[in-house]
């Protein structure tokens, strides 16, 4: 029988492990993600939209 | 034999052929997704356009006014209208109809104004294959020239009701 490895406490846990561990972080950023990215900018894209001016204002590329 | 706990950092460095997948896959979706603004360019079929926010009766009212002042015939009920070159020319997207018919002369540039007076269309310029969506509230203006002499059909492309499959509009250019 091979001896069971005894885990160094002292080795520095890598940040991607703690990212992936934490599963309420990741049900954070699954949801604040798009939230931001598709709701948010999209809302901003809309009110963004100007008014039409005057037919003779339109300027051509806008 | 017992159970063995989990390693405490299993954190690994990817290998060999995890490497390859990832970075194929990565490939793969920078190549679609530059692909969407570059055929924008080279595919010719979803033009730049300006958007502005209108009212639907407003913008209902002045394509109402530009169609009689430019008729000059009717097919099938709905007037065919014919700009001055170079002019200003209105399309009105409703259930279930496209209006009015346009013709138009090939060469000279214009400019297009598209909007709907109650549901979301989308025109589809046939067959040339030109789509883009028609938004209640926003007007659409975009500078187009034709190139080619022909009747073109413009249908709806997005579901709006009953008669969204008979929502067929004409282009004349001559």
């Amino acid at each position: 029988m091979t001896p069971t490895p005894v885990p160094d406490r002292t080795d520095r846990v890598p940040f991607g492990q703690t990212l992936l561990d934490d599963f309420f972080l990741l049900l954070a950023l699954g949801l604040l993600i798009p939230f931001l990215s598709y709701l948010v900018w999209g809302l901003l894209d809309l009110g963004s939209v100007p008014v039409l001016p005057p037919v003779d204002q339109l300027v051509a590329g806008g | 034999m017992t159970i063995h706990p989990p390693e405490r950092i299993w954190w690994k460095p990817i290998s060999g052929a995890e490497r390859v997948y990832i970075a194929a896959a990565l490939l793969f979706s920078l190549i679609t997704f530059f692909l969407m603004p570059i055929w924008h360019f080279l595919g010719a079929q979803n033009p730049t356009m300006q958007t502005y926010r209108v009212d639907k009766a407003e913008y209902l009212q002045r394509v109402m006014a530009w169609a009689d002042r430019y008729k000059v015939g009717e097919l099938a009920g709905v007037p065919v209208v014919e700009p001055p070159p170079g002019g200003e020319v209105y399309l009105l997207a409703r259930t279930f109809q496209w209006f009015p018919v346009l013709k138009l002369r090939a060469g000279q540039t214009y400019r297009v104004h598209v909007s709907s007076s109650d549901l979301v269309h989308g025109f589809s310029l046939q067959p040339l294959n030109m789509n883009f969506m028609v938004v209640p509230g926003y007007e659409y203006i975009l500078y187009v020239t034709p190139t080619q002499k022909g009747e073109f059909g413009i249908l709806c492309n997005e579901f709006c009701g009953l008669g969204h499959h008979l929502m067929v509009g004409k282009l004349i250019v001559d």
